[in-house]
This record gives C-alpha cells, structure tokens and sequence, in this order.
C-alpha cells in the first residue's frame, strides 16, 4: 500500500505493515517545547476503523500528539504518514476551541458549517441526523449562547461527524461534559466508527476507555506503548507506562 | 415649512443631495454585511488601521498624480494591503501582539500621510482626505460605487456561510478542506476595495464608521446574523438620510454629521440596555 506524507505531497515508498489496514503509520516522531521533551521517538501504526483511547497523564503530550496526527503541527523529527484517501480528510477537535459564546448563530448553522460544499437541499437531512446521534434536536434553532457548555460541546461534534471526515481526532471532549453527555457523544462516535471512520480520541477515563474503545495509546515520559484496550488498560492504571 | 417638506425637500430640490443619498445608500448595502463580519471577527482595530494605513498611499498618489482617481484609489489599496501584512506580521512576530503592533501603524500612517499631505497640498486637501467630500463625489464615482457594491452584495450571498463559519471558528475553517484560508483572503480583499470607495465620500478618519457602528449598534440587539445585517442596513440608510439633513440645515461636514447620527444611536442603544447593566451590579 502507498502511504503519503502528511503534509508534503512526495510518496513514501511502499512498506508492509500489519495484516490489517493501517490508517496512520508513525515512526520515530519526536516533539519538544523549549528543553522539555514531550515526545521522544514514539513508533506504531493506527488500524484504520478503530477507536483509539489516547491515555496518559496531564503534561504527557496527548494534545500534542493529536494536533500532529491531525497535522495541525509539523513533526520536529521522524513521520507520520496517512493513507492516501485520509490526506486532507482529516477533522480535528481541540480540548478548547476559541469559540465566542454570544456569536449569533444556532446550533444548527453550526454543524452546517461542517459541510461547506454539500447543496442546501442535502444538508438539511444530514444535519438532522447529526443533531439526533448528538441528542441535540430539541435544540436545532437555538441560539448558541443559550446552550450549555456540554451542548455546545456536542453540537462542535456534531459539526465534526457530518463533515465527512475519515479520521477523527478529538482533545479531551468529556471536559466540562456530565456523565450522560459522555455516553451520548461515545455512542455517536461508535457509529461514525460503525461507518469505517478511524476515530482516536484522548481522555483521562480507564473505564470509558476499556467500555467504548478497542485500542488505546498510553503517554509517559516521552514514550508510548500502544495495543489492544485490554493490554494497554492494565499498564496505565498500573502506571507502568 | 412643515416637517415633511423639512425632511424632503432637500433632497428633491438640490441635485447633490440627492447624489449623496444615493451614494450613502449604495456605501450602506455592502458596508453592512461588511461590518457585522468585522464586528463578529473583532477586527475593528484592523479594519480602523486599515482604513488609516491608506492616508500615506493617497498622499503619494496625489503627490504624482495629482487628483487623479484611479491613482489614488490604486495607492490607497497598495497602502492599505501593505500596512496590515505588516502590522500582521508584527503582531505575530514580535512579543508586541495584535492591539499594539496595529495600533502603532494605524498612528504613525495618520502622522505620514498627514506630513505628505502638507508637504504636496494645502489645509483643503489634507481635510478633504481625512473626512471625505460626500457633497461633491469625483464624476463617474456613483457608478464606479454601484459596481463595487453589487459584486460585494453578489459575494457575500454565495460565500456567507463561509464567511460566518470563518469568523466564528477561524481555526476549524483552517484546517478543513472545503474552506482553508479562501474565504478569510476574500473577506479582506472585498473590504480593502469597499474601504477604498468608502474613502473618497467619508475619507480615511471616518471611513470604518460606516462599516461599523452600524453593526456595534445592531450586536446590542440581535441574537442572529440575519438580524444584524438587516438592522446594520436599515440603521446605516436612516443615518444617511438624517446625517444629510444634520449638514443641509446646521452647515456642517456631511460625513461627520452621519457618524454623529450613528454616535446618538448607538447612545440610545446603550441606554436601552440600561436595566441590564444594572441587573449586573445588582
């Protein structure tokens, strides 16, 4: 299978990976600010169609790691490398947007906003369904300042789910959110991952990690050790990675 | 005279009035979609530096070419271009951060072009430029407005919601395929050559006031984007009108009397919003 560089256009040549489809491929990729290390030669490959839990303690570099996998950062050394029909198909959602609470718009206009090149006349039902996985309907026209902050949460995910995306990165989405919302935006992330989307997602929870998600990374001290949900569970909560 | 007449007659008896009526309602159709994008995108300074960065531009066109339109038009939009990638590039560049950086070339593009006026014209000229001469636009000018607005108002309808969408998550819009920085290089494209045509009626001091005070007064009221812009319109068209009538009758400077206007609305504006800011403090 050919792989290209995230964020040149020049191919990689041909390497054989695991038996299963890989949707991203990383090698050796190191990251730092200033003198800290956040990652240090970090090596593994994303089975395409999984659901990542990306584990780790506060300062670990999840973040980090998802804006890169997300190209929103250049590595500093080694590569990511995505196949071919995930470049620049990729969705991204940060732990903080930058998001004025008053602007005037609805919840709605939001998650059309996902869709800037799909017709008016089929939007309409995609935005529906968007806002019924994300248990939003009843709030489709209202303004956005009167939503809480876990509405607008899901209503920027929901924005995310009908872009069409087949990678989903999403920074820590269950700050700020109650538990019900949790479960709510974990079940409409099955099914984008039902509809063969890679979805990889950080959070602090072991055990929303091990009940929705079927591999998990886990960051310390610069490395990572990366598997099935239950192989990596047992080593973080151990704190042996 | 009833009041009627007071309010109409101006118009139907004097030809420039009625120019300045047309043109001020021409500036306000695509000045108000303009505006509320600045406001929701908090470029107001940028939009104000902008408008300032264009003096020195003007000043040298007129300095070579005399009042030559097209000259001064092409300088003030060289000028107006160059000041906000640099002041831009200041911001983002040095520890100075945007309010700083912008506000620095939005003062010493006022002093220079002030200088150059002085050096290349007379009093006249220098006040002509800073607030614009609404009574007297150059020939060909309303057409030349007409044309600019229209294309504007044609923009802006097939590319809303991308301009929305980049001024509520600009971040997003970046990193998204169907829009990356497009929509944010139009925008400012369609406001340079908006703030060039607006330049010659209000001139460079007060030409952002058209742009924004009518959607300043309008985010006071509305909970949608729709909303602002239809209230931005209807607000810059009566200050237009009242503003003209302001200069007719007490002989002032027509395009200070139209930001006046908008200055009392917005006042009144704060003032409805007077229980709140009690509520507030409560």
């Amino acid at each position: 299978m050919l792989y290209y560089n995230i964020r040149v256009t020049k191919i990689i040549p041909l390497r054989e990976v695991a038996a299963t489809p890989v949707a991203i491929s990383v090698t050796n990729l190191h990251w730092h600010y200033d003198r800290r290390c956040v990652l240090h030669g970090l090596s593994f490959d994303l089975p395409r169609g999984s659901m990542v839990a990306v584990l780790g303690a506060n300062g670990a570099g999840k973040t980090t790691l998802l804006r890169l996998l997300a190209g929103n950062l250049r590595p500093m050394q080694g590569e990511i490398t995505l196949a071919p029909d995930l470049c620049a198909n990729v969705a991204y959602l940060p732990q903080h947007s930058m998001i004025e609470r008053q602007f005037p718009i609805t919840t709605a206009e939001i998650v059309s906003m996902g869709m800037p090149r799909i017709p008016r006349r089929d939007r309409a039902s995609k935005i529906h369904t968007a806002l019924e996985q994300m248990d939003l309907l009843p709030q489709a026209n209202f303004p956005i300042s009167e939503l809480s902050a876990g509405q607008l949460k899901r209503a920027l995910l929901a924005r995310i789910m009908v872009q069409g995306a087949g990678l989903l990165c999403l920074d820590e989405p269950f700050a700020e959110v109650d538990e019900k919302t949790v479960h709510t935006i974990l079940r409409g992330l099955q099914q984008s991952q039902a509809a063969g989307k890679t979805v990889i997602v950080s959070l602090h929870n072991a055990a929303l990690a091990e009940k929705y998600f079927d591999h998990a990374l886990c960051l310390s001290q610069g490395s990572a050790e990366f598997g099935p949900i239950k192989k990596i569970i047992p080593l973080f909560t151990a704190g042996a990675v | 005279m009833s009041a009627i007449d007071a309010i109409l007659q101006p118009f139907f008896e004097y030809a420039f009035m009625r120019q300045a009526l047309l043109v001020m309602a021409l500036l306000s159709l695509s000045a108000a979609p303009l505006g509320v994008l600045l406001v929701l995108k908090r470029l107001s300074l940028v939009g104000d530096t902008l408008s300032h960065a264009m003096l020195p531009g003007v000043a040298g066109a007129f300095a070579l070419f005399g009042m030559n339109v097209l000259a001064l038009s092409i300088g003030a939009m060289l000028m107006a271009v160059l000041g906000g990638l640099l002041a831009g590039l200041v911001a983002r560049k040095t520890a100075l951060g945007e309010d700083a950086s912008f506000a620095a070339f939005y003062l010493i593009s006022l002093a220079a072009g002030v200088c150059l006026m002085a050096a290349f014209g007379n009093n006249n000229d220098i006040l002509h430029f800073l607030f614009g001469n609404l009574l007297a636009v150059p020939d060909g000018y309303t057409l030349w407005l007409g044309g600019v607005s229209a294309a504007s108002l044609l923009i802006f309808a097939f590319g809303a919601r991308g301009f929305l969408a980049e001024a509520f998550d600009p971040a997003y819009v970046q990193m998204h395929p169907g829009y990356g920085k497009f929509y944010y290089v139009l925008f400012l494209g369609v406001f340079v050559v908006n703030l060039v045509v607006a330049f010659f009626a209000i001139g460079t001091l007060l030409a952002m006031a058209i742009f924004l005070l009518p959607a300043i007064i309008s985010r006071i009221f509305h909970k949608s984007w729709q909303g602002m812009i239809l209230s931005s319109l209807i607000l810059a068209l009566v200050a237009g009108w009242a503003g003209l009538l302001l200069s007719f009758y007490a002989n002032l400077p027509a395009g200070p009397a139209i930001v006046l206007v908008l200055g009392i609305f917005y006042f009144m504006g704060l003032l409805s919003q007077i229980r709140s800011v009690f509520k507030f403090s409560a």
